[in-house]
C-alpha cells in the first residue's frame, strides 16, 4: 500500500516537473519565434531601404546625364544664335525641353525650391520654342530674338546649381 | 466656374506680388513675365493689335511645357468688372518684380539720402 502510494507521488511529481520544462522550452521557443520574426522584418525593411536608396542613386545619376545634356545643348543653342543658324535652334530647344521634363519626372523627391527651378526651366523653353516659330515664320520680320542669349544664360547658371544637387544625391 | 477660379487667380498675384512672396521672371520674349510654381507656370502676356494697344492674357503651363488653360481679360469680365485694369496692374507689378524696379530705386534713394 505504501508502496503504490509512494509510486504514485513520484509519478505526479515528475510529471508536474516534466510539465512544467516543457511549458518553459515552449516559452523560450516562442520568444525565439517572436525575435526572429522581428529581425526578419526589420532586415526586410532595411533591403528595402537600401534597394530604395539604389534606385534614387540610379535615378540620380541619370538626372545628372540628362542635366549635362541640357547644359550642352544650352550651349549650343547660344552658339546657333550667334552663328545666325536659327532654323536649327528650335529642336536643340525643344530637346532640351523634353530632356528637363524627364528629369522632372524621375525625381519627385526634390525640395520644393528645385521643383520650381526646373518648372520655370521647362516653361521658359515653351517661350523660347514659340519666339522661334514665330520668327522662322514671320514674313515681315519684326521679331526681336535679342533677350535669347540673356535668358538661355541665365537658365544655364540656374541649371549648374541644380546639377550640383543632384550630385549630391548621387554621392549619399 | 474655371474664369472665377482665373479672376481669383488674378487678385492673389496680385496681392502676393504687392508683398514679395512670389518673384516673376523674365523671358525671351519682352511681353511675357511668368511666375513658377512646384508643378505649374503662370504667364502673362501682353499682345498688341494695330493700333498699339495691349491685350492682356494669363496662361498656365504645366509640368509637360503644355499650355493648359488660357484666359483673357475678356472672359474675366463677369467676375472681375475692372478687368482689364487688373490685369494691366497685374502686368505693371510683374515687370517691375522680374527687373528689379523697386529694388533699384531703393538703392537709389538709399544713396541719395547719403549725404555728399
Amino acid at each position: 500500500m505504501i508502496e503504490a502510494l509512494k509510486r504514485a507521488f513520484e509519478t505526479t511529481v515528475l510529471g508536474n516537473l516534466i510539465g512544467v520544462v516543457g511549458l518553459i522550452v515552449s516559452i523560450i521557443g516562442f520568444i525565439f519565434t517572436i525575435v526572429s520574426l522581428i529581425r526578419g522584418k526589420r532586415a526586410a525593411i532595411a533591403a528595402f531601404d537600401a534597394a530604395k536608396q539604389t534606385r534614387l542613386q540610379i535615378l540620380s545619376i541619370d538626372a545628372v546625364v540628362e542635366c549635362t545634356q541640357v547644359l550642352n545643348l544650352l550651349e549650343e543653342v547660344r552658339r546657333l544664335y550667334r552663328a545666325g543658324a536659327y532654323d536649327i535652334i528650335p529642336d536643340r530647344v525643344l530637346a532640351g525641353k523634353r530632356s528637363l521634363i524627364t528629369i522632372k519626372a524621375s525625381l519627385p523627391q526634390l525640395s520644393d525650391q528645385h521643383q520650381i527651378v526646373l518648372q520655370n526651366a521647362i516653361s521658359q523653353l515653351v517661350i523660347c520654342e514659340e519666339l522661334m516659330e514665330s520668327f522662322l515664320d514671320s514674313k515681315v520680320g519684326g521679331i526681336d530674338l535679342s533677350k535669347m542669349p540673356r535668358i538661355i544664360s541665365s537658365l544655364s547658371d540656374s541649371l549648374v546649381e541644380f546639377l550640383v544637387v543632384v550630385k549630391s544625391l548621387v554621392e549619399e | 466656374m474655371s474664369n472665377k477660379k482665373f479672376a481669383d487667380l488674378v487678385e492673389r498675384l496680385i496681392a502676393s506680388t504687392q508683398n514679395q512672396s512670389i518673384h516673376w521672371n523674365e523671358t525671351s520674349q519682352g511681353n511675357i513675365f511668368q511666375v513658377s510654381f512646384k508643378d505649374y507656370s503662370v504667364q502673362i502676356v501682353c499682345t498688341y493689335d494695330d493700333e498699339n494697344t495691349c491685350y492682356y492674357r494669363l496662361r498656365i503651363v504645366n509640368e509637360n511645357g503644355e499650355v493648359v488653360d488660357e484666359i483673357s481679360t475678356y472672359d474675366l469680365r463677369d467676375y472681375l468688372p475692372s478687368a482689364y485694369s487688373e490685369m494691366e496692374g497685374l502686368f505693371s507689378l510683374a515687370r517691375r518684380n522680374a527687373l528689379g524696379v523697386d529694388k533699384a530705386l531703393d538703392s537709389i534713394l538709399d544713396q541719395l539720402d547719403l549725404p555728399f
